[in-house]
């Protein structure tokens, strides 16, 4: 498990620093791993990070999405605006671990000012090797498929 | 009704306890707070209470929400179904606050689970509603609108 997931991430400048060392070490693990940019920690829109990653999440082409900026909350709520996207913005180890466990997310969202990087790499590596336990969730999570169509209609 | 809003708070049953607590101390300082009752100490998920709140900042009744779950993450990932409304997550008082005035929220998302107390949970908020939005990310509000109505 783990190694065939197909991965695209995304930051803003404020996440630029933590976003490159997290492809790195990704790419190390032997992930499949696509980086959208920024590509510098002069010019990024957090935007310009959040809509190519959940659209490529959202079509299927990739696994899971990973979104970084300064504290994460504004790619966590642009994030969770797309149909078939379920963003969780963790901190620590517990929160990445429960997101998946529990809410199935297919977005990690963190904050490049709000964790070490060291932390921050290692959290992901939980986020992406911990599996939803089926059904843990199944209403919460049907409930929402309802909300994205209501906001649509 | 303190700093001129309407609030509504919702929970899950994870976090219905705390929110209890936060209910009465909020009430206490002399905000209007109403309860959006969907939990109780055994019943009560986090969808159910996350639509009760953005329903009625949605029809203007509220200006703020406040939603409780274990960890908060499922109430900010439901709650940013609804049009307009703008959920962030936070454990502390740095994040309250940078949420207010950064990301334009009108919901704070916390975790049952990871807040000390009541007390401290009540301190958070208070700090998330006194700051305001800069106004400054007009670009991401219009971009928003747009995923909300596209994607």
């Amino acid at each position: 498990m783990g190694k065939t997931v197909k991965i695209i991430i995304g930051s803003d400048t404020s996440g630029f620093a933590l976003k490159q060392k997290v492809v790195k070490a990704l790419a190390e693990d032997g992930y499949e791993i696509k980086d959208v940019g920024c590509y510098s920690a002069d010019e990024g829109y957090y935007l310009d990070a959040a809509e190519p990653v959940c659209k490529g999440v959202q079509s299927g082409e990739y696994n899971k999405g990973i979104l970084i900026c300064g504290t994460g909350q504004g790619m966590n709520i642009s994030a969770n605006k797309f149909t078939g996207i379920r963003s969780a913005l963790c901190y620590d180890l517990f929160t990445a671990k429960m997101s998946r466990a529990d809410s199935d997310a297919n977005v990690l969202c963190t904050g490049g000012w709000c964790v070490e990087p060291d932390k921050g790499v290692e959290l992901v590596k939980v986020w992406l090797s911990s599996d939803y336990y089926d059904p843990n969730n199944e209403y919460g999570i049907n409930r929402m498929k309802e909300f994205e169509k209501e906001m649509r209609a | 009704m303190r700093l001129g809003y309407n609030i509504i708070i919702g929970a899950d049953i994870a976090s219905h306890d705390m929110k209890e607590e936060v209910l009465a101390l909020l009430i206490e300082k002399g905000y209007a707070v109403a309860n959006a009752g969907t939990s109780g100490s055994e019943h009560g998920d986090f969808t159910d209470a996350a639509e009760v709140v953005a329903k009625g900042i949605q029809k203007g009744e509220y200006q703020k929400g406040i939603l409780l779950c274990g960890s908060g993450i499922g109430a900010a990932m439901a709650v940013n179904k609804f049009k307009g409304v703008r959920g962030g997550l936070a454990y502390d008082l740095e994040r309250a606050v940078l949420m207010a005035a950064d990301n334009n929220t009108n919901v704070i998302c916390t975790g049952g689970w990871l807040m000390p107390d009541a007390a401290y949970a009540v301190k958070m908020i208070e700090a998330w509603l006194l700051v305001k939005y800069t106004g400054r990310d007009i670009e991401g509000m219009k971009r928003a609108e747009i995923i909300e109505n596209e994607w």
